[in-house]
């Protein structure tokens, strides 16, 4: 089983803080015109508090899904084992994947990481973050095995 | 053949569609907020005259600028008023094709020919039926529809009452008409009903008022127990009375039900007014649906659905094997209607041990929500009463949930509101597997267990909570078998 890379936490932290820093934006805002409406000031407190409680529970479920990511190509299948506080395995035959495509964020562009989406007919998987040489070679590897295998629901 | 246009009727079909579905409930509702005697009255009736002129001349350049032409191997099809689209599509790129018709266009001999390709796109023509048997042939040669077995169901009065209570949409249809007229009998019939005196007609007559500024003008606290009894016990008489149109327009919908069976496809149709038409390939068939609705479960029966590859949502909604049938008759209908699928029994099932999760995850949301609504205001409080609704949608949700998995068929079967689904899809058309736990679900030697199917949908993954991890690895092994 092959890991991810280490600073993939760092990146979704970054993710999370920003989401965090728009939200008290948006809320400190609304607060400066409509203070005087009580009811307004009510849904800001519990924007705030559920804010805070998806930052916390984010940071700390980050470390988590960066323990359980991993995954593994072989020959007809790609395993992706994913998720923070509950882990997900997922088996996904190769020839069922429809196209797999390689993606740069803005905070994963401060570590040179990618991330690799891989869409089936179903459902979208990703595997993040990690190094372009890397993600070509998977890219690449799924690609050849899926050209030799079309046509299965044929 | 030549360049063709859609019959002239499908240019007044546009017009009648757009101001029925679009123009009058604007109107009306516009009319009864200012009220008809309103100063407004002028500016509305001109606003109104000019939009239904834009749509006029919009609904006859859409039908003048759609043009088709069926080629050998190809339909050659162009349409738009402002963007221009031109599309040419293969025969080999259509999953199926179905016709409907209403009765007008019955009279005339025309009909809508429908055509969906791969990937849910969905075209239609109006055309003479004569030109559609001519083009049926065309698009599906090689394939006669050699009746192999042709079932008519002749539905009871029972089942008609069942079919009317799980058609929720025919029944806003028949409320909203309740409505309406309920609303027409008041303002001319009120002094006929004794709800009103003559002098109380007269001055409502002569009301400038709308309903905008009666809400402003009405003191709530001054509304007593009566008013409050009258107008539910006149809501209640509309209901009674939306119900039975209901059936009406159910026993329309689904009288003449038939399927024609032949080697490759499924043809289905049913309707009196709008006649609706189907054609099923067996190899696009992806799974059996089979719905239990809690009304039809207490009088054992169930409906019998087919998810078609290349059907959208819309159009898979209306599709039914079998709109009502005993659930002892099930294996017998898909046997001699879907011969790729059998009945399957669920072997998986959540043990009763994890009851009260599924009813802890179906809850939390709904209590958070309420919980932090009474922060804004104490009326929200009222809403806790309607949790226990969420608990029996917990229970129901365990009690319904369950996956089994074979060679041949992967099935799952789960609660959505009341209803009782069972899915059964063939295994070619599901994508990938995966497992799930928790923490707390690995310590209990459980998993949540799912799957994505083929789908037109970016994503379509079924899942099946808190079964027995014994099954854990040969499910993510599942599609392993045939990748070989």
């Amino acid at each position: 089983m092959k890991k991810i890379e280490k600073q993939s936490v760092t990146i979704w932290n970054l993710f999370s803080l920003q989401n965090a820093i728009i939200t008290f934006l948006i809320t400190g805002i609304t607060f400066f015109f409509f203070e005087d409406v009580q009811w307004v000031r009510k849904i800001l407190v519990i924007i705030v508090i559920w804010a805070l409680y998806t930052f916390i529970t984010d940071l700390i479920a980050h470390h988590l899904t960066y323990n359980n990511a991993a995954y593994e190509l072989t020959d007809n299948i790609l395993y992706i084992q994913n998720g923070g506080f509950s882990r997900h395995e997922n088996t996904i035959p190769l020839n069922r994947i429809q196209h797999a495509d390689i993606e740069q964020s803005f905070y994963s562009r401060f570590f040179d990481l990618y991330a690799l989406n891989i869409y089936t007919a179903g459902a979208n998987h990703t595997i993040e973050y990690i190094k372009r040489e890397v993600a070509d070679d998977l890219r690449n590897k799924i690609t050849q095995i899926n050209t030799k295998e079309m046509g299965l629901h044929e | 053949m030549n360049n063709k246009r859609d019959h002239i009727i499908e240019f007044l079909y546009h017009n009648y569609n757009n101001i029925k579905n679009q123009l009058f409930p604007i109107l009306t509702f516009i009319i009864s907020f200012f009220n008809a005697h309103s100063k407004y009255k002028p500016l509305i009736f001109s606003g109104f005259v000019l939009v239904g002129g834009v749509i006029v001349v919009y609904s006859f350049l859409t039908w003048y600028n759609k043009m088709y032409s069926f080629k050998e191997k190809m339909i050659v099809f162009s349409e738009g008023v402002f963007k221009k689209r031109r599309n040419d599509i293969p025969f080999k790129n259509i999953r199926s094709i179905n016709t409907s018709d209403s009765l007008i266009k019955r009279w005339m001999g025309i009909s809508n020919l429908n055509i969906e390709m791969i990937g849910g796109e969905k075209v239609s023509f109006v055309l003479s039926n004569r030109e559609i048997q001519e083009l049926k042939s065309n698009i599906f040669s090689g394939i006669e529809l050699k009746t192999r077995g042709l079932h008519s169901a002749k539905f009871n009065a029972l089942e008609y009452l069942l079919l009317t209570t799980s058609n929720i949409g025919l029944f806003l249809t028949s409320l909203s008409i309740g409505l309406w007229g309920g609303g027409f009998a008041l303002d001319h019939f009120a002094v006929e009903l004794g709800l009103a005196t003559e002098a109380e007609k007269l001055a409502l007559e002569q009301d400038t008022t709308g309903m905008w500024e009666k809400l402003q003008q009405t003191s709530w606290s001054d509304v007593n127990a009566d008013v409050w009894l009258g107008a539910l016990t006149f809501l209640a008489v509309i209901v009674v009375i939306s119900l039975l149109l209901t059936s009406i327009l159910v026993y329309l919908t689904y009288k003449n039900f038939s399927i024609k069976i032949s080697n490759k496809e499924i043809e289905i149709s049913y309707g009196v007014i709008n006649k609706k038409h189907f054609h099923i390939s067996h190899i696009h068939i992806r799974s059996i649906r089979i719905i239990e609705p809690l009304l039809y479960r207490k009088f054992g029966y169930a409906q019998i659905k087919a998810d078609n590859i290349g059907l959208n949502d819309k159009a898979s909604r209306t599709l039914f094997i079998m709109p009502i049938v005993k659930k002892e008759k099930i294996p017998l209908i898909l046997k001699d209607y879907t011969p790729d699928f059998t009945e399957q029994i669920v072997t998986m099932r959540p043990d009763r041990s994890t009851i009260p999760i599924f009813i802890f995850r179906s809850v939390w949301g709904v209590f958070v929500t309420f919980a932090a609504l009474t922060i804004i205001t104490n009326y929200a409080a009222w809403g806790f009463v309607l949790v226990p609704l969420w608990v029996i949608y917990g229970y129901l949700k365990w009690k319904h949930s369950g996956l089994h998995f074979n060679d041949r068929y992967i099935t799952t079967s789960f609660a959505t509101r009341l209803n009782k689904t069972t899915l059964i899809t063939l295994k070619k058309y599901v994508e990938s597997t995966g497992v799930g736990q928790s923490f707390l679900s690995k310590k209990t030697h459980k998993a949540d267990y799912s799957f994505a199917v083929y789908s037109e949908r970016l994503e379509e993954v079924y899942e099946s909570d808190l079964l027995d991890e014994t099954k854990k690895d040969e499910f993510l092994s599942y599609l392993v078998m045939d990748t070989s």
